[in-house]
């Protein structure tokens, strides 16, 4: 009988090591995965608020839009834009679409960059008539739209 | 037993408050994201807010010194900050040009109004030309307007002559009234009016008796602004007085022209001097061919050139039951002297007086009707004075009327 009750007690606490060691595996295994499900969750959280909040705080002014019947001299015909940023955060502006996406104007980089409070302007080489209205949007790297209609 | 069951709490506890720490810390970090999120949110909603919130109106342009001069007034709640003044030069076969200057220290807080602004940027001003401006604020509004442009746009101008009938010789005004009716961002600036030109017919003349009114400075849209001439009209009766006004500074073909008679008017118009009522004493005569007596009378005839002229006196012979007579006589030019030889026009004939005795008086009057005296033109009137047959004739009390009609 003694035999046996102690032969009874070691499977017994290998059953209990065993489903220590199982739950202790499964429990860590669960905490790791959550722990770093919930550190993706927050840092894709963290990244979209912040994208949103800057996308948020800017704000461009289309300060001034002069249709030319020629740059320079006797050069093409062309719109001279100055964009102003009224906003808090710097600006980097890449496209000016015109006409809904009809015409769309690069902004090389160097021109791109806005300060706050500080303004730039570019001359697009774009052909325009008289008395044709348009929609002019000016596209943010962060995909900011400010759209504005010109009349020539 | 009892030992197993307690390790299994310890481990399940464990696992409890990771999880629960870890849920505590999501939902922290979330809120605070969100908050963040709230904050960037709440802070572009006051930036439009107040973009909404800036107003300011135009308060004065002009030209002053070569350069421009804005003021705006802030009618908002908010101070403004003016960045940028854009000018354009919109003149017509002018060179377009687009530039903009930065304003340094244009604050503006509300209720009050900022000057000056154009004064210390490097871009000068012509008051001929036009130009379209356009002011920018940092929040990312503008105003924009054109000033100085009545030479662009003809504006509503109209010519009055007050009163269009206009007696000879008397002044009427001219009153030029300009209205700014373009649209409502067109200022109308250093509005300065070219003088009236007036055509006559009949020999008239219409002449400037004031000084150039000044220019206006800033007209804006709606705005009035009047300016007066006066002149004096002088010719005969229906002759016709045109005139057209136009701005300096504005179109050619933007003219107001008006009309106006000259009249004659039924009333007796009378030049007097002093001598007229109480000359002095004519001297005595004992010519029977007669001299001149000047009675220092003088008159300038005014509309008509057709006058009246009564000459009243007392008249004596030194001899009784002789007399003495007097005749009228004018003319132009120089005075006669008291006796000299007759001289002068004739008017009528001559009046008699006899003394029934020795110096008794006579009281006489003479009234002769005189025509086609040229108007503006000074005549002198004078008697003849005559002794008859012998004796001294005396005239003495005399008073001249003369009354044109």
């Amino acid at each position: 009988m003694r035999h046996f009750k102690s032969r009874r007690g070691i499977s017994s606490a290998i059953v209990g090591a065993m489903l220590l060691t199982g739950t202790t595996i499964l429990g860590v295994t669960l905490v790791a995965w959550s722990h770093s499900s919930v550190l993706t969750t927050e840092f894709g959280l963290a990244s979209s608020a912040s994208s949103k909040s800057n996308i948020l705080s800017e704000y461009l002014s289309i300060e001034n839009v002069w249709f030319r019947h020629h740059i320079g001299v006797n050069g093409p015909a062309g719109i001279n834009i100055t964009i102003s940023n009224v906003g808090k955060i710097g600006v980097n502006v890449t496209q000016i679409q015109f006409n809904n996406t009809s015409i769309v104007y690069n902004v090389p980089k160097a021109l791109g960059k806005i300060l706050p409070g500080n303004f730039t302007w570019v001359q697009p080489q774009i052909s325009w008539h008289n008395g044709s209205s348009t929609n002019m949007s000016v596209i943010t790297q962060r995909g900011s739209i400010f759209t504005t209609r010109v009349t020539p | 037993m009892k030992s197993r069951r307690g390790l299994s709490s310890v481990v399940g506890m464990v696992f409890a408050i990771i999880a629960i720490v870890t849920t505590v810390g999501y939902v922290t970090f979330s809120l605070n994201v969100l908050d963040s999120f709230n904050q960037s949110v709440l802070a572009k909603n006051q930036m439009m807010i107040d973009a909404g919130k800036e107003k300011f109106d135009i308060y004065s342009v002009q030209i002053t010194n070569g350069k421009f001069n804005v003021a705006i007034s802030n009618t908002g709640n908010l101070p403004i900050n003016i960045t940028r003044m854009w000018v354009q030069n919109t003149t017509t076969n002018v060179v377009d040009w687009t530039n903009s200057y930065n304003c340094h220290n244009c604050i503006v807080s509300p209720g009050s109004i900022l000057k000056n602004i154009g004064q210390s940027m490097p871009v000068g001003a012509n008051p001929i030309y036009s130009y379209n401006l356009k002011l920018t604020t940092s929040r990312g509004n503008s105003m924009q307007f054109s000033m100085g442009s009545p030479g662009t746009k003809p504006i509503f101008l109209q010519l009055q002559i007050i009163p269009n009938s206009v007696s000879s010789y008397n002044n009427a005004t001219l009153l030029l009234v300009a209205t700014n009716n373009l649209t409502s961002s067109n200022l109308l600036t250093n509005i300065t009016p070219n003088t009236p030109v007036c055509s006559t017919t009949g020999g008239a003349t219409f002449t400037l008796k004031s000084l150039p009114p000044p220019q206006y400075p800033y007209l804006g849209n709606g705005g009035t602004v009047m300016f007066k001439w006066v002149y004096n009209a002088v010719g005969a009766n229906n002759t016709r007085i045109a005139c057209t006004a136009s701005l300096q500074n504005g179109l050619a073909s933007n003219t107001a022209s008006d009309t106006a008679l000259i009249t004659i008017p039924i009333t007796n118009q009378i030049t007097a001097t002093e001598n007229f009522t109480n000359p002095t004493n004519p001297a005595s005569t004992g010519s029977a061919a007669g001299v001149m007596s000047n009675l220092f009378a003088t008159f300038i005839p005014k509309a008509s050139g057709r006058i009246l002229i009564s000459v009243c006196g007392d008249l004596a012979s030194s001899v009784a039951t002789d007399g003495a007579k007097f005749d009228i006589r004018y003319g132009t030019g120089n005075t006669p002297s008291e006796g000299v030889a007759l001289t002068g026009t004739l008017a009528g004939t001559a009046i008699t007086g006899t003394s029934a005795t020795a110096n008794a008086i006579v009281p006489a009057c003479n009234h002769v009707q005189v025509t086609g005296l040229t108007i503006g033109t000074k005549i002198w009137i004078e008697i003849g004075k005559y002794a008859i047959t012998g004796g001294t004739a005396s005239f003495t009390n005399f008073n001249v009327t003369v009354v044109e009609v």
